[in-house]
């Protein structure tokens, strides 16, 4: 992604506006204050687990749900009184919806029925949705007969045919193979460049939502707990659930020793010793977690005598606990020395090393040395 | 399923023979209905379409066919109308009280008959009302209801919610949605609960029997015939003719439910039920 | 997808409104009419309007009354057993035997009888079963007997033959669909514990098929015990059940509130008899859990 990109969409105006979004079903509270801005042509993703008032969001924007309190906005307009089927929003369906009974090129132009343009020119534009998804010379085929990639091409056409403000697309990859749905991610980014507009997506598994957005916004028990680039989502998680959901963080125990300048404190971390971190690498806790702990990525480590050089400040001695091989690269599960230069009591932690050509995978049980540093840690206090 | 195929040898010789049981009484009536002997027994006289002819001849049987088909056609078509309401308030929303008046709905299935037919009988002679074919459309249309709701409903649940939602979200109204996408889609459903509905009532007995007044239909016709035995080889043919009827009746329920699961892809999970 | 909100509501209760009303009308009216009358008193040709549980003391004190209903119970519980009993190997064969692609073919033939006229079936069985019906007239025909049987009409027995074959593929439809619901792993882990083949049924098939059985039994019970046709056309009038009883009194009889009285009675048993089936079910189901 290119500064470039970022720039351009940091300039651009709101598409979709929030504002205090609360949602009901009876007692339960499913949308708990939403405030968010998605700017015009963004690819944008709310990213949670199943129950976090995702979809919830999602529908609320395309106009099937109510909201209980609060302003929903799609290019500068309320959306109070606009029912779903006049709002520029299109939706792309988790199962797709296509219509079983229709043929593709009907599917496809069903939402130009009400449209008064002549028959051939509607035609035309089926035709071109049609070749936009790669989907050429499919239009007589019964819509039943497709896998399910093509039906994801068939419910994109459909909804792109219309010319919508905003696309939505609903767990879209979700009932998809691995490969297809690697496959339709790159797709699925070539095309919102393509046509420009902007893009919301759901989805509840992190790596789609790393890969395809430009913003992603993390949802909890229908709150947000962090609205960020991919990039910054990763290193610098807002709070612990955060850092839990996207991607491997381990967590070691810490001990907060003293507040620095500026807000930074010095801690005593199990197995790493006494670290100095800044503010900017102070995150939540969880309510409920036993005290402060520090995290940190399974990548930012090096295994030292791996035949992989580096450049990080610090080392610790270390005993292998676990070896797992994934090809291209090895996971090692270690024990950090303590202080006295037995295992310190915690959890194996998990580092990857990618493997590279004439190096030797460490068995389990010996003793090595890592390499850190404290710029990729985080606390969470 | 190798060692299966073993175990399944006594029990598909089981299930045949029970078939035959199932069948046999039923397989009578040709026989009998083409048999020129007076008297239903073995062994067989001879060949005649005598019966046909008489029963054909039979004013009262032609009025009570007439009478039988008003009846099975207009209480399956308001069954299934009745039924398409409520199989779609079940399926596809929630309101407060949903179980008991579903339930209070679908009652009518495990209510003995009589129940239905006597109590209803009371309250129309209580309220001086005509009894006439009318009368037993009332009654038809609430016991043919829950059969209606119960294919409707599996028509309408397997149906996924977000088709409906799409066509809205694609610019069409609620109705254009419904009619466009949801209700092709449950038209074999729609076809099922009407044939069913069609012969169930076209069958029934008892409603019929005290709420038709001096109306004769079909099985009450057959019923008040029973006692003559002169008359039982023209029974047998007209219950041949009514078999066969409900047998081509459900070959084409069946056969239009394939085709428009052929039609939309779906999965085949069994029959009319 | 429901979502619970007040449109939502309002758009379910629009629905539900027609047939709601029609069963309030045409259902719920009536039997509320025949429980006020089982709770009057009978004059001629007139309900009087004065409260008295007399028809109830009738209906339990009375020994033809009581020997009617035993016999319905008697009846209806007898041909509950031999119908299940006798369904339960078709429905076993057809989920667990009869290759997939079949099934469809085999239900289809065993739903066929259901629908042809039940008038019809039973008359068949009259005429089978008769003074002069096929079994007599070709025995005597053949010279096997010189007097035709007359043990085989005109009792509880042809009731029982005639309602069971009647009701035959009610039983079947219920055990087959919960025997479809078994997850077929579950038996094959039962044999690869190295249980027989028999213990495995007895241990695993049985007891998951049973909400099969328990809705078989209710959905042949309810109706027979409420059977018109089949006593009236095989018993000759001679072997009455509720149904007769309760007609001859509404009708015959014109004691409203008497006959009103038998058929919420009946409603009762059914209900109660029901009601432990559902009971004997979901403790049979939490012991299961």
């Amino acid at each position: 992604m290119s500064d470039t990109r970022y720039d351009r969409l940091d300039s651009a105006p709101a598409m979709i506006e929030a504002r205090d979004v609360h949602k009901y079903y009876g007692e339960y509270h499913a949308l708990r204050g939403i405030d968010l801005t998605i700017r015009e042509g963004e690819f944008f993703s709310l990213l949670g687990p199943s129950g976090c008032g995702k979809t919830t969001l999602l529908r609320t924007i395309a106009g099937f749900e109510d909201i209980s309190s609060g302003a929903v906005l799609i290019d500068g307009k309320h959306m109070e009184d606009v029912p779903a089927n006049k709002r520029p929003t299109n939706m792309v369906f988790q199962s797709y919806a296509i219509f079983p009974h229709l043929t593709v090129a009907q599917n496809v132009a069903f939402g130009l029925r009400r449209d008064p343009r002549p028959r051939e020119e509607k035609a035309k534009l089926v035709e071109e949705a049609l070749n936009m998804v790669g989907l050429k010379g499919y239009g007589a085929r019964a819509a039943h007969a497709l896998s399910g990639g093509q039906r994801q091409r068939v419910a994109l056409a459909r909804a792109l045919i219309l010319k919508p403000k905003v696309l939505l697309l609903d767990e879209p990859l979700s009932a998809l193979d691995r490969k297809m749905r690697e496959q339709m991610q790159v797709e699925l980014i070539k095309l919102q460049r393509q046509v420009g507009i902007t893009f919301v997506l759901v989805t509840h598994d992190q790596e789609e939502a790393l890969v395809m957005s430009d913003r992603i916004a993390v949802m909890f028990e229908g709150q947000i707990a962090q609205l960020d680039g991919p990039e910054a989502l990763y290193a610098r998680p807002a709070d612990r659930r955060v850092a839990d959901f996207i991607g491997v963080m381990n967590f070691l125990p810490a001990e907060i020793l003293g507040e620095t300048a500026g807000g930074g404190v010095r801690v005593s971390v199990a197995g790493l010793g006494e670290v100095e971190l800044p503010a900017s690498q102070i995150s939540r806790a969880n309510p409920d977690d036993d005290g402060p702990t520090v995290g940190f990525r399974p990548e930012t480590m090096t295994l030292i005598g791996t035949g992989q050089t580096h450049n990080q400040a610090r080392e610790t001695g270390a005993t292998i606990d676990e070896v797992v091989y994934y090809g291209d690269m090895t996971y090692y599960d270690l024990r950090l020395d303590g202080p006295d230069g037995r295992p310190a009591q915690h959890r194996p932690v998990r580092i990857s090393m990618r493997n590279v050509f004439g190096r030797d995978v460490q068995d389990v049980g010996s003793r090595t040395r890592v390499a850190w540093s404290p710029g990729s840690l985080v606390l969470f206090r | 399923m190798r060692s299966g195929a073993l175990q399944g040898g006594g029990l598909r010789i089981y299930a045949l023979l029970y078939l035959l049981f199932l069948y046999a009484p039923i397989l009578l009536l040709p026989v009998f209905a083409f048999n020129s002997g007076t008297i239903i027994a073995f062994p067989l006289k001879g060949f005649t379409t005598d019966w046909f002819a008489q029963m054909w001849a039979d004013a009262t049987l032609r009025r009570a066919l007439t009478n039988s088909l008003t009846i099975a056609v207009s209480s399956s078509i308001f069954a299934t109308c009745l039924g398409i309401f409520a199989a779609r308030a079940s399926t596809r929303f929630s309101f407060r009280g949903k179980g008991p008046i579903m339930g209070f709905i679908m009652l009518p299935m495990v209510l003995p008959e009589i129940i239905v037919a006597m109590s209803l009988l009371v309250v129309l002679l209580g309220a001086g009302v005509q009894l006439s074919i009318l009368t037993v459309i009332l009654g038809h249309t609430l016991i043919c209801m829950p059969y209606a709701i119960a294919i409707l409903s599996t028509a309408f649940s397997s149906l996924d919610p977000s088709l409906e939602e799409a066509a809205y979200d694609l610019g069409e109204t609620k109705w254009g949605a419904f009619r466009l996408i949801t209700l092709p889609l449950v038209m074999p459903g729609v076809i099922s609960a009407l044939l069913i509905s069609f012969t169930i009532s076209l069958d029934e007995f008892i409603i019929a029997f005290f709420l038709a007044g001096n109306e004769p239909t079909l099985p009450t016709y057959i019923f008040s015939q029973l006692r003559f035995p002169a008359l039982i080889p023209m029974i047998m043919a007209l219950g041949t003719v009514l078999v066969a009827l409900s047998i081509v009746l459900l070959a084409l329920g069946e056969y239009f439910r394939r085709r428009s699961l052929a039609k939309t892809g779906g999965k085949n999970t069994g029959g009319l039920l | 997808m429901s979502s619970g909100s007040k449109s939502e509501a309002v758009q379910g209760a629009t629905l539900i409104a027609p047939p709601f009303f029609y069963a309030l009308l045409v259902l719920a009216a009536p039997l509320f009419t025949i429980v006020t009358y089982s709770f009057l008193t009978d004059g001629y040709l007139e309900v009087v309007r004065d409260f008295t549980l007399d028809n109830y003391r009738h209906v339990f004190t009375d020994p033809i009354v009581r020997s009617v209903m035993m016999r319905s119970l008697g009846v209806s519980m007898m041909v509950t057993l031999v119908t299940v009993l006798l369904a339960f190997p078709v429905a076993y064969y057809v989920s667990l035997v009869v290759r997939p692609e079949r099934k469809a073919l085999w239900l289809f033939l065993i739903t066929i009888p259901f629908w042809t006229s039940y008038l019809i079936r039973v008359f068949l069985w009259k005429v089978i079963l008769g003074y002069n019906g096929v079994i007599n007239s070709s025995l005597t025909g053949l010279g096997l007997i010189d007097e035709p049987l007359t043990f085989i009409l005109y009792n509880v027995n042809s009731i029982v033959l005639t309602l069971a074959h009647a009701y035959a593929p009610f039983a079947i439809l219920p055990i087959f669909v919960a025997l479809e619901k078994i997850d077929r792993s579950l038996l094959e882990a039962g044999r690869d514990l190295g249980e027989s083949r028999l213990m495995t049924f007895w241990r695993v098939t049985l007891p998951l098929a049973m909400p099969g059985v328990i809705a078989a039994v209710l959905i042949v019970f309810i109706p027979t015990i409420g059977d018109y046709v089949t006593p009236t056309v095989i018993g000759g009038g001679k072997i009455p059940m509720i149904a007769n009883m309760i007609q001859v009194q509404m009708l015959d009889l014109d004691n409203r509130p008497l006959g009103s009285a038998l058929a919420v009675t009946a409603m009762l048993i059914v209900a109660v008899v029901s009601g432990i089936f559902l009971f004997l079910n979901r403790r049979f189901l939490r012991v299961r859990r």
